[in-house]
């Protein structure tokens, strides 16, 4: 078995084979090397033979339904380049196949293998072309705009009626939209419009006419003729379409035939077209001059009304013609082309069609038009009345035409050109065809106009890349036409049609095709191969969008260099778990690794070792980059912490709320048992009843208490503003002057870091109070009492530090106490025990901390934490 | 005759103090009260008794919430005199805590009794047993 380098293909085959494409690589001999279970089902359905292993696949694929890729791979080999094209299966089930050969290359250039894939897109082939019909219908309609044009659901309700409306029954579209219909139509007609409706809802996309009476504005019946389409199915229309207009005071005999001569007589007035309408019995029933004038067809003799098409026909030709009729009577619609040399001895060519007119369901007649295609003047013209637009009625078109000389140079360009390029008709004339195509397709137009040159009665018809004059690239359709037989065009004549719009719709479809090439080539998530050192021996292309590196460049580095030393280990220990056989793959929690910008991205996925896979030979790490979701997992923790630590705050104060509420309450119970009832001049009951005075005292203070705190914890918004700790220092001292004068606290100060800062003045004045209140009380007598307040700016924080030279505070016995609510650790001091607990709600409701460092017998220092952006 | 002839009342509010004391002389639950302010006055004392050798309380009323050394330092401290003493009072934890997390501390030190609710009550002396009852836990 050859040794077969890495090239995603083979990847493809070895961990994709979730893939719904079949895939097949040989090596260069062309023995099979491997194949996902699709490529059997794929061959099984269209050859007898059975694929295996190390056979030869030329051998096993002759002579049946896929020898055509024999020579593909040939080619392919023989040019040394890859190949991509569209094959249809000639053999039931037909389908559509992007084929997709790709040469396997190794470091000396040297084809070592072919990896064949097979995708499925007949379901796209087929719903293009569907888009492709309803999208130029439905075109076509819109824009015939003296006609009511109208899109209802399979009841008939209007959901959209043009305002052309108006001037087919006087209403405004307003009025209609939401409306059905069928209330508009003469009770004897209703019939009709059933049948009608009956007959497009059975046949889809075909058009269909009636012509009933209906009520306008006016409430005057007036009889209008229908043209209708069911694009019901048809996704972007999902409605019935349908055109009508006013046909007052028409005959009412021969409807159709006579409807079709006036439509005719509308829309070719002035033509060089011809056109001639013959009943069923092939007899001419009305005809226009051109048709008198130019026609060849009947050139013999004088048209008039009633001749039998027949009489006109060479005996030769009579079989041919009565074929061609036969087919047309039978629903069909036919084009032909004919030669004809006149009097003066000039060449032309007629290209004519005949399509059936149907009256309700029957075909009354045939309608047929001719148009000289010779005539390079008439090109725009015969655009016009292409016969693809035939079959809407609808004289209406979007494509622009070119004509190149032998050396691709434009000679000639329709005014629509503008429309599509941008550029107008003089801009073009003159210049290569070639460059208005985009570069990728240069080529393939190349090569298909050297073709035509080749071969003059084809017809080359091409979907391609065009370069608009902005330097937008649009998508068009080219069909191209070689006309150098005929002297006055001696050129090929090229039609073009922009067709972005469906090339999108297109697009749409195919990328659900292309899902396996995304995740591989552009999609989130890596795929890297290492050996069992580490040591990187493949990446996949998207390493570029997530980390930023060169894949290339990133073979032979070691992952673990890049891997956060914290993660490292563990990730070493998987890899030494998959080389032992411990196990075969590992999901990898999210981890650091180091990206192109030195930045550390989380990456997440799973790890395989395919160290025994033959195309793989290596460890498989799959990864993508969660980094975003790293965050917006790690600050959701982050707030789901914090909530625990609310809630069990609160849970917290309402043991303790309850606690001091039930103290006094128990105490005044206490008392009351102690009272003498029966003897209420008992000595004691006098003592009792102080008590009594006191405990409920106590009450009323813990409860004034517990609703300072409780305010305290409600506030939602908190005033911020600019304070001057100097002055509000100031203010401080002389509310405590007293107590400072009786202790003799000495106050020091250094507010050189910052002397404002952003804060609620209450808050900050009690914290002040707070601190200096117990740096008084705690003060050493051994020594003059001195407190020093000072800032200092640390990252997002100011530091507010207020440090005295106190009895100190064992902070190994308190510290956890400390800040909480009732803690009282001096029996020699009065105080409630919610100094504290009230500095640090008051610090928290800021977004700031408080800490404290403390030594006995030397002194404390609060350190009150203050945000340096408030926001509250 | 008494029920105890010694019992020792750890508590800081001179309110429950006062209760406390009216209760028990009214109802002869003992023949004397000590009163402690806190736990580290309460252990000093215990500490002074089992050097003189003489002997502990039958009964102490504990409370939690106190200055200096809570109930429950107390406990830690006192746990690791026992080993020393031949006989142990029986420990009543006297508060008024609505904190489950407090009956669990209680029940976690094996010389606690139990939890009783204040203010001290009739009820609650009749319920505790008489001198032969002692150790009987």
């Amino acid at each position: 078995m050859s040794q077969i380098k890495f090239s995603y293909e083979n990847l493809v085959a070895a961990f994709l084979a979730g893939t719904n494409d079949a895939y097949i690589v040989l090596d260069n001999k062309f023995n099979v090397l491997l194949f996902n279970e699709h490529y059997i089902g794929f061959h099984s359905t269209y050859t007898t033979t059975t694929i295996a292993k190390n056979e030869n696949f030329i051998d096993s694929i002759k002579g049946t339904t896929l020898h055509f890729l024999v020579e593909n791979i040939q080619q392919c080999i023989q040019l040394n380049e890859n190949k991509k094209f569209n094959y249809k299966i000639p053999v039931q089930p037909e389908k559509y196949f992007d084929i997709e050969i790709h040469l396997l290359i190794d470091n000396n250039k040297k084809v070592e293998g072919v990896a064949l894939g097979f995708f499925d897109v007949t379901q796209r082939y087929k719903t293009a072309e569907e888009i492709k019909k309803s999208e130029k219908l439905f075109k076509a309609l819109v824009l015939n705009s003296t006609d009511a044009f109208q899109l209802t659901n399979d009841e008939l309700k209007i959901n959209f009626v043009s305002d052309s409306v108006k001037n087919v029954l006087g209403f405004d579209a307003e009025e209609l939209v939401q409306s059905n219909f069928f209330n508009l139509v003469h009770p004897d007609d209703k019939m009709l419009i059933s049948k009608w409706l009956h007959w497009i809802i059975e046949n889809p996309v075909r058009v269909h006419s009636v012509e009933l009476r209906i009520k306008n504005k006016s409430n005057d019946w007036i009889y209008i003729e229908i043209i209708g389409s069911n694009l019901l199915h048809i996704a972007d229309v999902e409605a019935i379409v349908m055109n009508y207009r006013n046909i007052q005071g028409k005959k009412a005999a021969e409807k159709a035939l006579a409807m079709a001569e006036q439509r005719m007589g509308l829309l070719l007035n002035n033509t060089k077209e011809s056109f001639i309408v013959v009943n069923s019995r092939l007899r001419v029933v009305t005809y226009n001059k051109a048709a008198q004038e130019h026609s060849p067809y009947f050139f013999k003799e004088e048209l008039q009304s009633g001749v039998s098409l027949l009489s006109l026909t060479n005996d030769s030709d009579m079989e041919d013609v009565i074929n061609l009729f036969e087919k047309v009577f039978d629903g069909n619609e036919v084009v032909r082309e004919s030669n004809f040399t006149d009097k003066n001895n000039i060449q032309h060519i007629y290209s004519h069609s005949f399509r059936p007119l149907y009256s309700e369901d029957e075909i009354v007649g045939v309608f047929i038009t001719s148009t000289e295609i010779t005539e390079k003047k008439l090109a725009e013209e015969q655009l016009k009345f292409s016969e693809e637009k035939y079959k809407t009625f609808i004289q209406e078109s979007e494509d622009a035409v070119i004509i190149i000389n032998k050396k691709d140079i434009v000679v000639e360009a329709s005014p629509l050109i503008h429309k599509i390029f941008g550029y107008t008709s003089e801009e073009v004339i003159g210049r290569a065809f070639i460059d208005f195509i985009h570069p990728d397709y240069k080529e393939v137009v190349l090569k298909s106009i050297h073709n035509l040159k080749m071969n003059p009665y084809e017809i080359e018809t091409l979907d391609l890349l065009l370069t608009h004059k902005s330097k937008e690239n649009i998508w068009g359709v080219m069909k191209a036409r070689n006309s150098f037989d005929n002297k006055l065009i001696d050129g090929i004549i090229i039609w073009i049609r922009n067709i972005t719009k469906r090339k999108l719709i297109e697009e749409a479809l195919q990328l659900s095709e292309q899902r396996f090439r995304y995740l591989v080539q552009t999609g989130g998530d890596m795929i890297s191969i290492a050996n069992d050192k580490g040591a990187l021996i493949y990446s996949s292309p998207t390493v570029k969008n997530v980390l930023g590196n060169d894949p290339e460049q990133n073979i032979g580095k070691n992952v673990f260099e890049y891997i956060h030393p914290e993660e490292r280990e563990k990730l070493m220990e998987y890899l030494n778990d998959l080389i032992l056989g411990k196990k075969k793959q590992i999901r990898l929690e999210p981890f650091r690794y180091l990206d192109a910008k030195n930045e550390y991205r989380w990456l997440e996925g799973t790890v395989t070792n395919l160290l025994n896979e033959p195309a793989v030979k290596g460890i498989v790490v799959n990864t993508r980059d969660v980094t975003e979701n790293k965050i917006l997992n790690d600050k959701q923790n982050i707030l789901r912490e914090k909530l625990i630590r609310n809630n069990q705050d609160l849970q917290q104060f309402s043991f303790i709320t309850s606690h001091n509420l039930r103290a006094p309450v128990a105490n005044l119970l206490g008392l009351l048992n102690l009272f003498n009832k029966e003897n209420f001049a008992d000595s004691f009951n006098q003592v009792l009843i102080e008590k009594f005075e006191e405990a409920t005292n106590q009450l009323n203070t813990t409860l004034n208490d517990l609703i300072e705190i409780l305010v305290l914890k409600s506030e939602k918004e908190i005033q911020v503003e600019t304070i001057n700790l100097k002055k509000l220092l100031k203010q401080v001292a002389s509310s405590l002057e007293n107590e400072l004068q009786e202790s003799k606290m000495e106050i020091t100060t250094d507010f050189s870091a910052t002397e404002t800062v952003e804060y609620n003045k209450v808050y900050l004045e009690s914290i002040m109070v707070n601190m200096l209140t117990n740096s008084i009380k705690y003060r050493s007598n051994k020594r003059k009492p001195i407190v020093h307040i000072s800032t200092k700016i640390d990252n997002e924080y100011i530091i507010l530090a207020f440090a005295d030279n106190g009895n100190g505070i064992d902070l190994e016995r308190y510290g956890e106490r400390l800040f909480a609510m009732y803690q009282r650790f001096n029996v020699e001091k009065e105080g409630k025990g919610l100094g504290l607990y009230i500095v640090k709600s008051q610090v928290a409701a800021m977004g700031g901390k408080i800490e404290v460092e403390s030594t006995i017998d030397i002194g404390t220092i609060f350190k009150i934490y203050i945000k340096n952006d408030v926001q509250v | 005759m008494s029920k105890f002839k010694n019992i020792l009342l750890v508590e800081d509010d001179a309110i429950t103090k006062l209760v406390c004391e009216r209760i028990i002389k009214i109802y002869d639950f003992s023949e004397n009260i000590v009163f402690k302010e806190n736990g580290k006055e309460a252990i000093d004392y215990i500490q002074e008794l089992l050097t003189a050798q003489q002997p502990l309380p039958e009964i102490i009323f504990l409370d939690i919430n106190m200055p200096v050394m809570n109930g429950w330092e107390f406990l830690k401290e006192y746990e690791k005199l026992l080993t020393q003493c031949s006989h142990t009072p029986q420990i009543f934890i006297l508060s008024s805590t609505a904190n489950p997390e407090d009956f669990v501390s209680a029940n976690s030190f094996k010389t606690v009794n139990s939890v009783l609710a204040k203010p001290l009550t009739k009820e609650h002396l009749d319920n505790i047993g008489g001198r032969s009852e002692i150790n009987n836990k």
